[in-house]
């Protein structure tokens, strides 16, 4: 067993997160998703990042 | 949160990735960061779960330094303290300091983290959209959000009902993995798919994967979004996750000498 292996799973592994998501009732909508280019505005973002603190603002 | 970087300081070294290191790791096939990464995303819930009890703990003052300085005192600022991290490492480091191919790749890698900004409008983070998968896996078996305070609120809810491929941070882990994958698919088949190592091994690694999540929800982001994109945002929690970071890094870098040597021995 190789590497190779471990790449096919780890992909199979999130694509079939997305496909469970997807067929689960929750497509992308194209009308909910952030602007496909911010041009480095904050008014682009969504909000949901890794600094995001409730209570902390 | 600075407790919260220490033991994410410590715990990437037990498990030689960082939350985009883990990504890019499980994505080139390595089956220490693919025991990791699932381990990861559930404590990175947990996490967040933890987050408004840890905030109302802990007085937390936000510190922004282009709002003291201005932004072109807040860029003096922070190149100093850049310069000063540089210096201490050519003076303290072991190794060369300037070495044309790790120049080379923090070139790019700055390069693509301002193109993230230009793109998303967010600085480069990924353990929230970590999280935010294990997030919708429980909603998926029964977890009502609506009781958390950190998955009620709007931004996190919105998050939460929408599609992961309408998410910044997940489709950033997303393209880490698959960047990842696509770079070391000609050599993968060169390489074995289990180390040699005593299988004793994994599970620590699967509870250093644990701890990354959780941690680094408690620190408001990794090294990446939490350090690295703190810093170049003019917070000044980044370079408190700098300090901390690196005190839990030296020890989880002796640490992590101690168990590789005695599972390697165990193999052997």
């Amino acid at each position: 067993m190789t590497r190779r292996l471990g790449i096919v799973i780890t992909l199979s592994c999130l694509l079939g997160l997305i496909v469970v998501e997807w067929v689960g009732g929750n497509p992308p909508d194209p009308f909910q998703a952030p602007d496909p280019m911010a041009w480095g505005s904050v008014e682009g973002a969504s909000g949901a990042i890794c600094t995001f603190a409730p209570g902390a603002e | 949160m600075i407790i919260g970087a220490a033991v994410f300081g410590f715990a990437m070294q037990i498990v030689l990735g960082c939350g985009s290191g883990t990504l890019v790791n499980a994505g080139t096939g390595n089956l220490v960061a693919m025991m990791t990464l699932p381990l990861f995303c559930v404590g990175s819930f947990v996490g967040s779960l933890l987050v408004p009890a840890a905030i109302a703990s802990t007085p937390h003052l936000p510190v922004s330094l282009p709002e003291i300085f201005g932004v072109p005192g807040a860029l003096a600022v922070t190149g100093a303290g850049l310069i000063g991290v540089g210096v201490l490492a050519a003076w303290r480091g072991q190794g060369t300091l300037w070495n044309r191919r790790l120049l080379t790749a923090a070139v790019i890698l700055a390069a693509l983290a301002g193109l993230h900004v230009l793109v998303a409008g967010q600085p480069w983070g990924v353990v929230y959209g970590l999280g935010l998968w294990a997030a919708k896996g429980a909603v998926w078996l029964g977890w009502n959000p609506e009781l958390s305070a950190f998955w009620s609120h709007p931004i996190n809810a919105a998050a939460l009902s929408q599609s992961i491929l309408t998410d910044t941070t997940s489709l950033t882990s997303l393209g880490l993995v698959g960047g990842a994958a696509l770079a070391a698919w000609r050599v993968s088949t060169s390489q074995a798919l289990v180390p040699g190592l005593a299988p004793w091994i994994f599970v620590i690694v699967a509870v250093a994967g644990f701890m990354l999540g959780v941690s680094s929800r408690l620190a408001f982001g990794c090294n990446v979004g939490g350090l690295f994109s703190g810093i170049a945002s003019g917070s000044l929690h980044g370079w408190a996750w700098l300090v901390a970071g690196f005190i839990g890094s030296v020890y989880g870098v002796q640490t992590r000498e101690w168990l590789w040597k005695r599972a390697s021995v165990v193999e052997a």
